[in-house]
């Protein structure tokens, strides 16, 4: 009986529990479950969302960083570029400069040796002919002296009237 | 987004995997012990009403029971 | 002709076993008839003599645990509260042959008194005649729909549901797309649990929705109701969850929820298991159809027996101190210490199997509607 009891279901509380329970059931799912689901629905989409866009926004800044980092490298490397490309402009224009200092210098000293040339020639020609009208002048006043008298004209003439036949025959 | 979360989850969502494979179990016993007395019920039943002298069904139906009990059993425990 | 002989004498032996071991089985039947009989005959012999302690009781003032147990997990007209202090509930009446009768509880005064033809008798209500003797006749007749201690514990659980949670979805409502806060904080887990741990993982991600609302209602309820019967006074006490009627219907919901929804696939596994053969389908289809309503009579069994157990358990021990003390006050307050332990350490133990409880009742009705929603897949039995 007391078993009976505990294990044999009573009429009225099955009677008020299917009607009460059954009658909530509703209520909640209409009034409570409806919003509560939907709501934790939206939260997770919302917060989903959002971490997506801050991972995409990381994302975003790393390969900016990236970005910002390799125009920095490129930037260097053409700052290096250029200054390589100005010193060598410098040193090629120093060492054409050089070159073009030492052929100067060479061509000054050609010219200038050959215009001393020029001159010890000029020079030695004009001795040449200085001492020419002088040994002239010499001979003119030696012949002058000499042949003042007609015998040593004739003379003279003879002489070399004679070698000129000695040197034909 | 789902599939991150498992991964986040990990270790856990497994423990709590196996935890619910195994609540799968926990009435299986009870409804084959609840198979062979239906069975030996059915079969006392027929008895009574068939007032045979010799408690056939009540036999062969038991038996039955713990046979259908054992194919229960490994059919359960068969699914996947 | 040796082997034939053999043979003879191998199924004379075996069907002399089988005669003997039916015999041997009808002794037993009658032995176990007889124990059950007999406890049958002990325990409204333990009830009666409870009735004359508890009577003496009002009289003597002596302490009863068995009547303490019974009245905290059985069911009553009016609700005790405490010494003298009944709250009287209304009695509502369907007799066949009389019509809808209402009065208060009150009237029996605690079984003692007869009103209009009726009585009190076991705390259930009975038809008497004039001379004031049961009329077995007349009791049939009435369909007893009182709103009794359980079912006053009902309405107000129900009553507290229906607060907490449209409470709760108005946070939602109001602070959509914000953090939970207070009461929202502290339900929002225990229904991500059941949306996510019994829902998904026992009826699959496309198909748990529509089965949302009955898995937190049943979830909820049985917690809260478990709850309750921890609570000694008033609102609570009342031990509806270990009651086998409201288990009863809860089990009965998931029942038709499965049935209704099973698909085609699941009634094939039913009547006929795809891939068996014909003489295994002889046995495997009625078991198949046994399973199908034992599987939510063991749901109704599991969480009454569980609950129920509980509450013995605990207050058997919570009696010890009154039951001790009676004879000394010295050995009352000794044993009440360790009695107070075990009685604390019980509700803990508890509290977790009021968890558990509603998570195992929900898990295994969402595993049921989950195999009555399984779209055909290969199987891969090997076994038949």
């Amino acid at each position: 009986m007391l078993l009976a009891s505990l294990v044999e279901p009573s009429f009225g509380l099955i009677f008020w529990m299917t009607l009460s329970f059954l009658a909530v059931l509703f209520i909640l799912r209409k009034f409570a479950w409806k919003p509560i689901l939907n709501g934790l629905k939206e939260r997770e989409t919302s917060i989903a969302d959002a971490l997506n866009e801050a991972k995409k926004m990381r994302e975003d800044m790393v390969r900016m960083a990236a970005g910002n980092e390799a125009i920095m490298r490129q930037a260097r490397e053409d700052r290096e570029l250029l200054l390589k490309e100005a010193r060598d402009i410098r040193d090629k224009e120093i060492s054409e400069a050089k070159v073009r200092a030492k052929a100067e210098g060479d061509a000054i000293l050609t010219r200038a040796r050959a215009d001393i040339q020029n001159e010890k020639n000029a020079a030695i020609t004009e001795m040449k002919n200085q001492v020419a009208s002088l040994s002239i002048l010499v001979a003119e006043r030696i012949l002058k002296d000499k042949l003042e008298t007609g015998a040593a004209q004739h003379t003279l003439v003879d002489k070399v009237m004679a070698e000129a036949d000695l040197r034909k025959s | 987004m789902s599939a991150a979360k498992r991964q986040d989850e990990g270790d856990l969502g497994q423990v709590r995997r196996n935890y619910n494979s195994y609540l799968r179990y926990t009435g299986l016993g009870f409804t084959m012990i609840g198979i062979i007395l239906a069975f030996t019920f059915g079969g006392w039943w027929l008895d009574k009403e068939l007032a045979w002298k010799f408690p056939l069904f009540t036999i062969a139906l038991s038996l039955l029971g713990i046979i259908g009990s054992m194919v229960y059993l490994f059919k359960e425990t068969g699914r996947p | 002709m040796m082997s034939l002989k053999a043979l003879l004498r191998l199924a004379s032996l075996l069907i002399g076993t089988l005669l003997m071991g039916s015999a041997y089985a009808q002794d037993e039947g009658h032995d176990h008839g007889e124990i059950a009989h007999d406890h049958a005959e002990e325990a409204p012999a333990t009830v009666a003599d409870a009735h004359t302690i508890a009577h003496a009781e009002q009289g003597g003032g002596k302490f009863n645990a068995g009547k303490l147990i019974m009245d905290h997990i059985g069911d009553e007209h009016g609700w005790h509260l405490w010494g003298h202090t009944t709250l009287p509930l209304p009695v509502i009446l369907f007799d066949t042959q009389r019509g809808l009768q209402v009065f208060s509880s009150s009237r029996f005064e605690h079984g003692h008194a007869t009103y209009e033809g009726y009585a009190l008798n076991e705390s259930e209500v009975v038809a008497v005649n004039a001379a004031g003797n049961v009329d077995e006749a007349a009791t049939a007749n009435i369909w007893d729909i009182s709103i009794t201690k359980n079912v006053l514990s009902l309405f107000i659980s129900l009553a507290i549901l229906l607060v907490i949670f449209i409470s709760v979805a108005k946070a939602y409502t109001r602070r959509a797309g914000q953090a939970p806060t207070g009461m929202q904080n502290l339900l929002e887990p225990i229904i991500l649990f059941v949306r996510d741990d019994v829902a998904k993982s026992a009826i699959g991600e496309h198909k748990y929705q529509k089965y949302m609302p009955y898995l937190l209602t049943a979830f909820f309820f049985i917690f809260l109701n478990n709850l309750m019967g921890l609570v000694p006074f008033f609102p609570g006490g009342a031990n509806l969850t270990g009651n086998i009627a409201v288990t009863l219907v809860l089990a009965l919901i998931t029942f038709v929820i499965v049935t209704i929804n099973g698909n085609k696939n699941y009634w094939g596994h039913i009547l006929a298991m795809p891939g068996v053969p014909k003489w295994v389908l002889l046995i495997l289809t009625p078991v198949e159809i046994l399973g199908m309503f034992l599987k939510p009579f063991v749901l109704m069994i599991r969480l009454f027996a569980n609950i129920t157990a509980g509450h013995i358990i605990a207050l058997s021990f919570f009696s010890l101190i009154f039951v001790f003390g009676e004879t000394s006050a010295g050995a009352g307050y000794g044993v009440s210490v360790m009695s107070l332990a075990f009685t604390v350490f019980m509700t803990m133990l508890e509290l977790l199997v009021a968890f558990i409880q509603a998570y195992v009742f929900t898990f295994l009705s969402a595993m049921y509607i989950g195999a009555a929603l399984e779209e055909h897949h290969e199987h891969k039995e090997s076994i038949i």
